[in-house]
């Protein structure tokens, strides 16, 4: 099933029809999209034009309507609820806009509950947790609250969950949509950081064109298709 | 995820919202223990009367000459008795109904002729207030009960007292028949047996009885075994023996219906009690889907992280086993501690037997009982947690993500 291909997600003519009652929602309509491997791509759009759905989809939280989608060449359409799951748990970190964070857990234990859902024993869990919470400068933090944490760092916290794992792929769904100029500034160079030190996709979802221009590739979505993009950076 | 993860993060989750949980953990504390203190207390009810009915007779076999039948008992069927296994002891006896003078006073009650060495058999543990019990071989001496001695009727300014004459008459099928005899002892209160009142009762050696009654064969014979289980054998072995020529009386069909009484009772206290349990299962229940939908957003995080559905109702189940599993054992040591504090206190109340003494209340806490308890309250927890856990694994990832 795995495949050795140049795309880290490869989403071909992918549908997403939501429908509440009789009425139906199309999100993605025939929405084509290849993301090269090591690639960091930002998507934008106004809203409703299925940029969320499409990061759902490609990190396989939520399955498309019709439509073929390929997570690092595993072919994802007809797995199972539990495949799909280790998919997530292997290939994928997310970063969301309101971090996601557990409040009752330090940060440590947030940024090692991944590796506990994969059944890491509890000293190597801790150890990746403190080494992903030093990549992102946060190593001082690992015994605090996400409450005792600004929003700032808290997302760094996020964003170290994510890694905590060796994904190979990265989805950010508006990561800095709640922080001020000075830490979006951080958690996009951070971002572009670990894209270049790991070698780690990166898929940001984002309204501001100042992080999209941090990235190689913008791509510009309307009414759940590709409108257009831009190659920023080669 | 490891079991011990899961456990670890089921305890987090239910220390967070610490009140609710203790709240929680309560109800199924308060539930399994009741069923412990509730049950025990039954057990130990049924053990203590059942213990009380032995002290009385219950353990006594009576078996006499049926009516019309000419059979005549002897020292020979004594010894043909005494041989069937599991027969401890064989007493025969005379017994009538009789009126005693003492003093010009006129007592009613009944003459017991036995074996005074035997008659710990009938009153197991009666003592002698005054004076001594008479000797086996006599004709002419008696003991009394302590109604006998002191009437209650009577101002006991003219009391009985040993060495004095007692005249009794007695009824039997052949007319009323009257002795003398000289009191050699009286006992103290006893109260009755199943089949006599010691404290109306005159106690008569049987040469005495004889001499009395003029008869030469026993009346009757008292058959005593140790183990109550055994009585039904033995009746049978008796009416092998015997067949029609004998009625054979038994307590243990009185013994049986009280202990069923009590059975059944307990079964009655420890329903309400289970009750109880399961609506504290419902508490569980209701925490639970409150605490899925507050943490919507935690189980939208948990999948995206790679968490399998069956992972998040396992973790969500968890939650509510441990529930049950803690107020459980909590429950074991306040249902321990119900018992022994009911137990002391009731005792109070249940008061029968010789001097209508307080009984000692023993509940009965049996390691079943324990086991048996703390694995209901844990189902209990785990089947009010599976509705619960089930929507939680059934909650859609990007929708609970987008939840506030």
């Amino acid at each position: 099933m795995e495949t050795n291909s140049q795309y880290a997600i490869i989403l071909e003519d992918v549908w997403k029809v939501y429908r509440v009652g009789k009425t139906s929602y199309p999100a993605l309509q025939g929405l084509t999209l290849r993301v090269e491997r090591g690639e960091m791509l930002s998507v934008m759009g106004p809203s409703g034009s299925g940029k969320s759905t499409l990061l759902h989809i490609a990190g396989t939280l939520d399955r498309p309507t019709s439509g073929r989608v390929i997570i690092e060449g595993i072919d994802v359409s007809g797995l199972s609820d539990a495949e799909l799951s280790e998919v997530r748990n292997k290939h994928i970190g997310f970063v969301f806009q309101s971090f996601n964070l557990i409040n009752r857990l330090s940060a440590v234990e947030n940024v090692a509950l991944p590796l506990a859902v994969r059944g890491v024993s509890y000293e190597e869990r801790v150890e990746a947790a403190l080494n992903a919470l030093k990549l992102v400068g946060l190593d001082g933090a690992a015994g605090k609250r996400p409450t005792e944490l600004s929003g700032g760092e808290q997302q760094r916290v996020a964003i170290a969950r994510a890694l905590v794992g060796n994904p190979r792929i990265l989805l950010a769904d508006e990561p800095t949509g709640n922080l001020d100029s000075k830490n979006t500034e951080i958690i996009v160079s951070l971002l572009r950081e670990i894209n270049e030190r790991l070698g780690t996709t990166v898929v940001i979802v984002t309204h501001n064109p100042e992080v999209a221009e941090k990235c190689d590739r913008l791509v510009r979505l309307r009414d759940g298709r590709v409108e257009s993009e831009v190659v920023l950076h080669a | 995820m490891r079991l011990l993860d899961t456990a670890r993060y089921a305890f987090s989750a239910l220390r967070e919202r610490r009140g609710r949980s203790v709240l929680t953990i309560l109800g199924i504390a308060i539930g399994s223990g009741l069923i412990i203190a509730l049950v025990s207390m039954g057990e130990g009810i049924n053990t203590t009367v059942t213990g009380r009915l032995l002290l009385l007779g219950a353990n006594n076999i009576i078996i006499l000459p049926a009516q019309g039948s000419n059979i005549q008992f002897t020292d020979a069927d004594v010894q043909r008795i005494s041989v069937i296994p599991e027969v401890t002891a064989v007493a025969p006896f005379y017994s009538a109904v009789a009126e005693f003078y003492v003093g010009g006073v006129k007592v009613s009650g009944r003459i017991l002729g036995i074996d005074p060495l035997q008659l710990q058999i009938i009153f197991p543990g009666i003592k002698i207030l005054e004076g001594e019990t008479p000797p086996p071989t006599s004709a002419s001496q008696v003991s009394v009960g302590y109604k006998v001695a002191f009437p209650p009727a009577v101002q006991t300014t003219s009391k009985l007292y040993v060495g004095q004459p007692i005249v009794i008459s007695a009824s039997t099928a052949g007319g009323i028949k009257t002795g003398s005899f000289t009191v050699t002892g009286i006992y103290d209160r006893f109260g009755a047996s199943l089949f006599f009142d010691a404290d109306s009762a005159v106690v008569m050696p049987l040469p005495a009885a004889r001499k009395l009654l003029g008869q030469t064969s026993y009346q009757a014979i008292l058959v005593n075994t140790e183990r109550i289980e055994a009585v039904d054998y033995i009746i049978s072995e008796l009416e092998r023996m015997y067949g029609r020529s004998v009625n054979i009386i038994s307590p243990t069909t009185i013994l049986q219906t009280v202990r069923s009484i009590i059975a059944s009772f307990t079964i009655f206290l420890a329903l309400i009690a289970s009750v109880s349990l399961l609506v504290a299962g419902l508490g569980i229940m209701n925490t639970m889907i409150m605490s899925v939908m507050e943490r919507t957003r935690e189980i939208g995080i948990l999948r995206s992280i790679g968490m399998t559905r069956r992972e998040v109702l396992f973790t969500f189940l968890f939650e509510a086993v441990l529930t049950g599993l803690v107020g459980g054992l909590i429950g074991l040591g306040l249902g321990t501690l119900l018992s022994i504090g009911f137990g002391r206190y009731a005792g109070n109340f249940l008061r029968f037997g010789p001097q209508f003494e307080p009984l000692p209340l023993e509940p009965a806490i049996t390691p079943q009982l324990l086991i048996g308890t703390l694995l209901f309250a844990i189902l209990v927890g785990s089947l009010s947690g599976l509705y619960p856990a089930r929507r939680a694994a059934q909650v859609d990832p990007v929708r609970a993500l987008r939840t506030e």
